[in-house]
């Protein structure tokens, strides 16, 4: 992101500069603060309110339970794994995302990986398709969007609820069957 | 549907965690707290975010961005606006909620591009970040095939947004 941010300011910044003496881009350079603390104010408001609904949530110990279930189904997908650590970790990890709990599963995340790391090839390959998983963004009830939705004014905040599982759920099925392919043809020949 | 699901949602936790005999209330406000401290320390990433889009928006460097990625958007059945998003996402949280925002204030929240770049920032994940928090609490340098098929299966989804959302 570094590089991203560096190369884009420099070259947004001297192309204005050669444009129109950088007047336009000036302005917007300086109420681009003012911005930035709006969006956050629409922000923390939603990341209050649903941390702490999902605080709630977390309490009853569903959580951990949704997580049990889920490691038993997916299972056959990280098979050859025997620690039981490592699957409580996974199965939380991957319960806190689809719920929006950002706050438990990156813990659970990170454990999960410094367990696998432990288990050799099949560690490897359960982390593999653990990161897919967690990258392809599948998400319940995507509680932010709907936030900045609402805030903007839109007739129906909630309308982009099922495209959005659609879409999540279509790239989470597409990385679990190219990496278990993958996985199935051997890690380390990639 | 989705109106009624985030009431319902709400209900259901908050039934479940009387009968499972939580402290409710307590959780909610010790629940919000972090809430609150994750969100105040967004701050400077947002405004980097906010001015990058100033910048990069003002000097027209967008909008080459933009024409050089048309014909991927148009295979995709995506409008053009939504192409910094489509960048966005898997490199920055903060940059796709600025560049969300943004869509909101140029095209209308209700705006066919709208619903698909809210679809786009709800329905996938920071891609980069994720690999490097989870991979740099190991000492695994590098995992190959996860970044490929991660990427494929975003575009995947985007290939979805594009298709179900008139």
């Amino acid at each position: 992101m570094n590089k991203v941010w560096c190369v884009l300011v420099v070259a947004g910044g001297v192309a204005a500069l050669l444009g129109d003496g950088g007047a336009g881009a000036a302005a917007q350079l300086l109420q681009s603060g003012q911005g930035a603390v709006e969006l956050m104010l629409v922000l923390a408001g939603s990341m209050v309110l649903w941390s702490g609904v999902m605080e709630i949530l977390n309490r009853t110990g569903d959580v951990e339970r949704l997580g049990r279930l889920l490691a038993r189904v997916l299972s056959p997908l990280f098979g050859g794994l025997k620690d039981g650590e490592c699957w409580s970790a996974m199965g939380m990890n991957i319960a806190a995302n689809v719920l929006g709990l950002g706050n438990a599963a990156t813990p659970a995340g990170i454990r999960a990986a410094q367990l696998l790391e432990k288990q050799g090839e099949a560690g490897l390959r359960a982390l593999a398709m653990l990161l897919v998983m967690n990258n392809s963004g599948l998400q319940l009830l995507p509680t932010t969007v709907m936030t900045l939705r609402s805030a903007a004014g839109a007739a129906n905040p909630a309308d982009v609820w099922l495209p959005g599982l659609l879409a999540s759920g279509a790239a989470t099925v597409c990385g679990l069957v190219l990496m278990g392919l993958i996985n199935r043809g051997g890690l380390r020949r990639g | 549907m989705g109106e009624g699901l985030v009431l319902a949602v709400v209900v259901l936790i908050v039934l479940r965690g009387m009968t499972k005999g939580v402290d409710v209330y307590g959780a909610f406000i010790q629940g919000g707290k972090r809430g609150m401290d994750a969100a105040g320390s967004l701050l400077p990433a947002l405004c980097a975010m906010t001015m990058l889009l100033a910048v990069v928006n003002a000097s027209g460097l967008s909008r080459v961005l933009t024409s050089l990625l048309a014909p991927l958007m148009r295979l995709m059945n995506l409008p053009e606006e939504v192409a910094p998003i489509l960048l966005l996402r898997p490199l920055s949280g903060s940059g796709s909620m600025a560049a969300l925002q943004e869509i909101f204030v140029q095209c209308g929240v209700d705006s066919r591009a709208g619903r698909i770049a809210s679809v786009l920032v709800s329905a996938s994940e920071t891609i980069f970040y994720t690999m490097t928090v989870y991979l740099g609490a190991t000492n695994i340098r590098k995992l190959p095939w996860v970044l490929p098929v991660s990427l494929a299966s975003y575009m995947v989804g985007a290939a979805v947004c594009g298709a179900v959302i008139h």
